[in-house]
Formats: structure tokens, C-alpha cells, sequence
């Protein structure tokens, strides 16, 4: 793709670097001493967003977004990536309940779609079960048609940033016990709900960015589901396939970016122990994620776009920063852990973070296989 | 949509029509696969030259009208192939790029006119010794040499005369014989300053991740095929959930020295920093490809292991890609170099203005 710039696409950099100027308050990563103050200021953050007009750069204009194309979409992250700027609290809201919402909603169930653009509400995704995690399909969380309501019942995990969420995109079994992809719904349930109880788990850093969500005879009204009764896994396979795109991972790679940044400068300051081919290597690494998520884009533009290329591109971006993660320990270990501080540490933890969430990277392997590179079916592989 | 044509369909028709019809020229110049004992000859392989030169391949290299994108590109295609091409046509390419650059020159007149074969010794230009060529010359014992000698922040270009006390070196590529020399005279071609010989070295590796790029994908393309099609315990080896996880890895890393190599192609000519992005180019496409080498040989089995069956050429192709003139941990560490001193990093986006000088659609800066 050759990037020369439009005199809109231009304007869109410039406009954006303007805010960013003006927003970005330098030293947030650090200033916050829990996760729940963290977590209310990326909830303000996305009201900075949206007085800005920032909020949803990749929506369609007829949603109020700016209609962001690939090269937009590729300036949105070189900015982000520049001044550091937060991905604030919604991005479950903005990037995976409102598609959608679009596709599939009624008028009334896209009545959301304002208040998600202004940061109101926050959306977080009910997928994973205690017994359902790669295996999706097996889910057991019951919804049952009861007069006006469905009244479910059940145990979600994992659900990420449930505790600061005003609606959870749920995903439901309405077919039989072992109706496996057949019975799936997606109900959304306000998690003011009575009967909804929220128990924070923590993470492997200590902090509880992940939930367990429990559903006990939860009544939520019918016209609360979306898409056909029993229709929700086609439209939930789509939403996986975007959650591993070149959003997500541009997304992934403004961090993995930040970080490298920072190991280069701890090199300049420490030339013994600066390992500089490591460094060349993990810089080239890097350097490629940008170029596989623009390829993407600029396919998706063309609809060239084969199944399966989501999964190379989540597998490369997030084993690149588990792989930079390991170099942190092998080589720069005396940054990370004499002379860093507990955000590179924590940095570190999270490197672990995104090989696992959004479909593991040996379901992406599967995937590969099967779509890209057409090899033949095993049992023992599924999916 | 196939693997393959995912890394094919970004191209331009007019490109991809010219360069699948220069694919097949190369396919049927190739000829018949190497015997183990076959010692491939400088006057069968300037024959083959020939042929290319009066098919206009030759001039190709630096005609006015061709873009980076489609040059790199048929360097792609040269090595996308099981059974490597035995002409050092990169060498060639890059010693008529290289004289180009000095806006014309005899040397250039001759080779083009097919009076003569010249080739550079690319270990020369990127790491110049004192006039003898040290590295690998492919075909150095009937060749013109083009060598590279420091010259103050520069290199002189030296033309060595065929045949001028070539030794035959062991060499990994067995359709590309390589020489030393210790030449008694030389005559001096022409000098390239600082920026110039920059901008060639940064061609030289840009052109041999191109080619490393072509050779995975034929190893990868290959070796899918095979574990499709082999069957053991009564299925296709290819359905075993270990070998699928490994061609999953190999085809991503294929694809990523993909777009490295054609970013590469891309911003060349316009990029701030070419030598950077050139060992940036290098170190990834060569590191892929030889992890792809690996395993292609791996998964064919006993088969992967024979001369018969042929996997080892791309083996023996990559490692000699990888190997000439900068070694993959040589182009790592000049690019970790680098990185250290830069007052900021690059990035791919070409969207930052530290990275690539952009122009607006009407053509101002
Ligand atoms: C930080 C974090 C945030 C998350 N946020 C959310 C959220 O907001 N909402 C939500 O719904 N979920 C969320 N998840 C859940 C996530 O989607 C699951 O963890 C993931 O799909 C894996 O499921 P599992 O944990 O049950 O692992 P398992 O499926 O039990 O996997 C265990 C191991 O087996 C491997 N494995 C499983 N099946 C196969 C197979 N067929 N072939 C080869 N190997 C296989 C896996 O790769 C893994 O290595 C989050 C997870 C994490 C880590």
C-alpha cells in the first residue's frame, strides 16, 4: 500500500495531534495507585474522547463516527502510539458491541449507540464460561422464555472490566442441553439487574481487570435479544474474527511500541549491557506488526480478504510481545527489574495477557491450518 | 482465496502479468535438475544469461521505467522456485545497479551488450576489504568482478578481469560455484560517496530479502503440498495437529517476510535512513526464510533428507542468501546500532513524518 497522504486524511492527523496535544496528561500510566482509580480515569478519558470527537474515528458516519478508512485507521494509531495516549475503558462497547449493534440491532437496541459513542455506558463481553473458554460452543448459561422476559441462569468468567460496566453483551444457550453452535443466543443485560452478582478475580499482576459474573433468575425483557433466537453463533464468529483484527492488535502494538521505546532507551544509557542485536531483532519484529495490520485494512477495503488471515495477524502481534517479554528477562532484566518500577513489571505480566484472551494462540494456529492453508481435518484439531 | 495468491493479489495487473511472464521465461531457462556431482560450468551459465539479455531482462534491471516495486519483485520471483535458478542473475542486477549509479560507465555499455558478465561480490561492498575478493563470487573464475575498496567515506569501484587467480571456495549453493580472487592489477570503475554507497548497500540487502522472501514461499508452498498429500498411521501426515501448528507458524512468518520485503521495495527510495531499513529488510526476511528452510526439510521426512528429492536447493538457495555479505546477526546488530543512536525510531506507518517524506496527492511536500 503506498501511503500518500489525501488532504483529508491530512487534516484527520492533524486535528488529531492537536487533541492529543492538548489532552494527553504525560505520567498517567503512573499516577494511579489501584485499578479502580485507574479504571475512573480511563472512564473520564472517554468523555475527553468524545468532546473531541474522538470517541469512535472508525464508526460510519451515519452513526455520528468519523468513518475513519485504512489509512485514517493507521494514522489513529501511529498518533495514539506518539503521545501515549490511553485506549480508555469501552473498548468492548466501541469495537465489539456496537458492530453488532449495527449489523443485527433493532432501532431501539442501536438507541445504545449514542451512549456508548459519549462514554455513558460501558459494555463488557459475557462469552467465556468456567467450562467453555477455547471450546465456546459448550456454553450452559440458560435463558428461558417466561411470559414478557427470558430468566437466565448461569456463571460467566473472565468478563473484563465487569466491575466498571453498565451492560454486558451475553451469550446464551436458548436450544437444547446439546445443541452446541445451534443454541446460541446474545441477550444484553443491563448489570443493574437484580440477581446479577459481580466477584472480582485477579490477575496475574494483582489486580482485578477480570470478573465472575453470576446469573441467578436474572429477567431481562424479550426484545432484549439480537439476531434470531438460536442465530447468535454466526454473528458471534464474525465478532471474534474482528477481535483478532487490525483494530485490536493496532491497538496491542501501540503498546508493545511503548515498551520497546523503553528498553531502547535504557540501551543508550547502559552500552555494556544493551545487547544491541537482541534490540535489532525485536525492532524488526515490531516494526512488522504495522505492516501485516495494514495489510489487513487495506484488504478489508478491497474484500480481499481471506478467512483465517485475522488469526496470522493476532498470532504474530501477540506472540511479539510475549517474545519481547521473555528478551525483557533474558537481556534488559537489570531495566525491568532493578531499575524499572512496578510498571514495567506489570508491563511484563501483561505480555502474557493477549496470547491467551480473544481466542489462544493455538486456536489460531487451528485456524490457520484449516482456512488459510487448507490442510486436512483432524478430530483431535477442532476448531 | 489460497495462500498463495494472498501473497500475489496486491500487484498491478500490467506488474503481475510482466512479471508471471518472466517467471515462466526463468522456468523454462532453468533446465534440468543438478546431479551430486555435477559441476555446474561459467560457459553453460552464459548461455542461459543470454537468453535472458535477448528476452530484455537484462536491460530490465536499469531501465528508466522500471519501478523498485516491480524490481524487487522479479528478484521474488528468480527464487521462488524448489530448483534454484544456476545464474547469479541477483549479482548481476545489483553489479548494473550499482554502475548506474555513476551515471554511466563502459563497464555498464559492455555487460548490457552482452560482451561480457559482470557480477558483484556483494561481501565486498558491504564490508570492503583492500581490493581482493574475499567473499563468495559466484561464477568468479569466467566473470567481470565489480569490487568495492574503502575510499575515504566511500568505496572505489574496481573491475577485475575474468579469470583474474580465482580459487574455488566451498560454497552452500551448488548451482551457483563461488571463487575468491587475489587479482594482481584492477582498473578503477568509478567512487561512490558516503550517500551513494549507503544507498547500494541498502539496495543489495533489500534485493537479497526479496529473493529469501521468493524462496520461503516456494519451500513453504512446497512442503504444505507434501504434508497434504503423505499419508501415515492411514491419514495425511498433514492432519496431525503438531505438523499443522508448524506450517501455521512457518505460513505467518512467510507472510510477514512478504510484507517486509514489499514494504522494503516500497520505501527504498524515498526512506530517510536506507541502510536502516535495508538491515531491518535482511535480518527478518532471511531470518523467516531460513526457519522455513528448517522446517521444510523437517516435515518432508526421510524425503527432506535426499538429494532426489530436491528440498535441499531451497535450503542451499536461503543459506546463501542469508550468509553473503552480511550474516543475519550482523544485520540485527547494525540495525540494534542504529537504533540506539537515533535520536528517535522509525516506523512503518510512512504516516510519521520522521519516517518516510510524504508528499500530498497534488505532488507538494
Ligand atoms: C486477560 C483476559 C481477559 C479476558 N477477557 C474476557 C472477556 O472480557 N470476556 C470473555 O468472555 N472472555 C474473556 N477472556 C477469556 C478468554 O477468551 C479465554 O481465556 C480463552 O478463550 C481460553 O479459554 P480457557 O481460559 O478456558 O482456556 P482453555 O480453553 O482451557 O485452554 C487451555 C490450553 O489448552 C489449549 N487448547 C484448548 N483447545 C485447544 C485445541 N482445540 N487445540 C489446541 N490447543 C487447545 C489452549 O490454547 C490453552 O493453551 C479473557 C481472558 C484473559 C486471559
Amino acid at each position: 500500500m503506498r501511503l500518500q497522504l489525501t488532504p483529508a486524511q491530512r487534516a484527520f492527523q492533524q486535528d488529531l495531534r492537536a487533541f492529543y496535544e492538548r489532552e494527553v496528561q504525560p505520567g498517567w500510566r503512573t499516577r494511579y495507585k489501584t485499578f479502580e482509580e485507574l479504571g475512573a480515569y480511563l472512564l473520564d478519558w472517554e468523555k475527553v474522547l468524545y468532546r473531541g470527537n474522538w470517541s469512535v474515528p472508525t464508526w460510519p458516519a451515519e452513526f455520528d463516527g468519523r468513518g475513519a478508512d485504512a489509512i485514517e485507521r493507521a494514522i489513529f494509531t501511529e498518533e495514539t502510539a506518539r503521545f501515549d495516549a490511553p485506549e480508555g475503558l469501552n473498548r468492548l462497547g466501541k469495537r465489539l458491541v456496537a458492530p453488532v449493534l449495527m449489523r443485527h440491532g433493532t432501532d431501539a437496541q442501536r438507541s445504545h449507540l449514542a451512549r456508548i459513542r459519549s462514554g455513558e455506558e460501558v459494555w463488557c463481553q459475557g462469552f467465556s464460561e468456567p467450562n467453555a473458554g477455547s471450546d465456546l460452543v459448550n456454553i450452559r448459561t440458560a435463558a428461558v422464555r417466561d411470559g414478557s422476559d427470558w430468566v437466565i441462569n448461569g456463571r460467566k468468567i473472565w468478563t473484563s472490566f465487569a466491575q466498571f460496566a453498565d451492560w454486558v453483551m451475553l451469550l446464551v444457550r436458548t436450544g437444547a442441553a446439546d445443541s452446541r453452535a445451534e443454541g446460541i443466543s446474545i441477550i444484553l443485560v443491563s448489570l443493574d439487574t437484580p440477581g446479577i452478582e459481580i466477584s472480582p478475580i485477579q490477575t496475574i499482576a494483582g489486580r482485578s481487570e477480570f470478573n465472575e459474573v453470576s446469573f441467578d433468575d436474572v429477567r431481562v425483557p424479550l426484545e432484549n435479544l439480537v439476531g434470531a433466537e438460536n442465530g447468535g453463533w454466526p454473528i458471534v464468529r464474525s465478532v471474534l474474527q474482528d477481535e483478532r483484527g487490525a483494530e485490536f492488535c493496532l491497538a496491542r502494538y501501540t503498546d508493545i511500541r511503548r515498551i520497546f521505546e523503553d528498553v531502547t532507551s535504557y540501551a543508550k544509557t547502559d552500552a555494556d549491557r544493551s545487547y544491541p542485536g537482541r534490540i535489532g531483532a525485536d525492532y524488526a519484529r515490531i516494526y512488522t506488526i504495522q505492516l501485516l495490520a495494514s495489510d489487513l485494512l487495506d484488504r478489508g477495503q478491497r474484500d480481499a480478504t481471506p478467512e483465517g488471515l485475522e488469526s496470522m495477524l493476532k498470532l504474530y502481534t501477540t506472540e511479539t510481545w510475549r517474545s519481547l517479554g521473555d528478551d525483557q528477562v533474558h537481556y534488559w532484566a537489570h531495566d525491568l527489574f532493578e531499575r524499572g518500577g512496578k510498571e514495567g513489571l506489570e508491563d511484563y505480566y501483561e505480555s502474557r495477557h493477549y496470547t491467551i484472551s480473544a481466542g489462544t494462540s493455538e486456536i489460531q494456529r487451528n485456524l490457520i491450518a484449516g482456512r488459510l492453508l487448507q490442510l486436512p481435518s483432524s478430530r483431535r484439531s477442532a476448531p | 482465496m489460497r495462500f498463495d495468491d494472498l501473497l500475489d493479489d496486491w500487484l498491478e495487473t500490467d506488474d503481475r502479468e510482466l512479471l508471471d511472464h518472466f517467471g515462466e521465461l526463468i522456468t523454462e531457462i532453468v533446465g534440468a535438475r543438478l546431479a551430486p556431482d555435477a559441476e555446474p560450468g561459467f560457459d553453460d551459465m552464459a548461455k542461459r544469461l543470454a537468453r535472458i539479455r535477448e528476452q530484455g531482462w537484462l536491460d530490465f534491471a536499469v531501465e528508466k521505467d522500471t519501478t523498485d516495486t516491480v524490481y524487487f519483485e522479479a528478484l521474488k520471483r528468480l527464487h521462488r522456485r524448489t530448483t534454484p535458478l544456476a545464474v547469479p542473475l541477483l549479482e548481476v542486477w545489483s553489479a548494473l545497479r550499482v554502475l548506474s549509479r555513476l551515471g554511466g560507465s563502459d563497464l555498464l555499455e559492455r555487460t548490457l551488450a552482452g560482451e561480457c558478465v559482470t557480477v558483484l561480490a556483494i561481501d565486498d561492498l558491504l564490508r570492503p576489504g583492500d581490493g581482493s575478493g574475499t567473499g563468495w563470487i559466484p561464477f568468479g573464475d569466467g566473470a567481470t568482478v565489480l569490487l568495492a575498496v574503502a575510499a575515504g567515506d566511500g568505496v572505489d569501484l574496481l573491475q577485475v578481469e575474468p579469470g583474474s587467480a580465482a580459487v574455488p571456495v566451498s560454497h552452500p549453493d551448488p548451482t551457483l560455484p563461488a571463487f575468491t580472487l587475489s587479482p594482481a592489477s584492477t582498473t578503477t570503475v568509478g567512487h561512490l560517496d558516503r550517500a551513494g554507497w549507503e544507498g547500494a548497500r541498502a539496495e543489495v540487502l533489500v534485493a537479497q530479502a526479496a529473493a529469501l522472501a521468493g524462496q520461503a514461499q516456494a519451500l513453504n508452498t512446497d512442503t504444505v503440498a507434501y504434508i497434504t498429500n503423505r499419508v501415515q498411521f492411514g491419514v495425511p501426515v498433514g492432519s496431525f495437529q503438531a505438523l499443522q501448528h508448524r506450517a501455521a507458524d512457518i505460513a505467518t512468518e512467510v507472510y510477514a517476510a512478504q510484507q517486509v520485503s514489499i514494504h522494503a521495495a516500497e520505501a527504498l527510495g524515498a526512506h530517510t535512513a536506507p541502510l536502516a531499513l535495508g538491515l531491518l529488510a535482511k535480518a527478518f526476511v532471511a531470518k523467516a526464510a531460513m526457519k522455513t528452510a528448517s522446517e521444510a526439510i523437517q516435515l518432508h521426512g526421510g524425503m527432506g533428507f535426499t538429494w532426489e528429492g530436491g528440498t535441499h536447493f531451497g535450503l542451499k538457495r536461503s543459506a546463501y542468501l542469508a550468509m553473503s555479505g552480511l550474516s543475519i546477526a550482523e544485520c540485527e546488530e547494525g540495525l540494534g546500532r542504529w537504533a540506539i543512536d537515533a535520536p528517535e525510531l522509525l516506523w512503518a506507518g510512512g504516516l510519521d513524518d520522521r519516517g518516510k517524506r510524504e508528499t500530498m496527492e497534488d505532488g507538494t511536500a
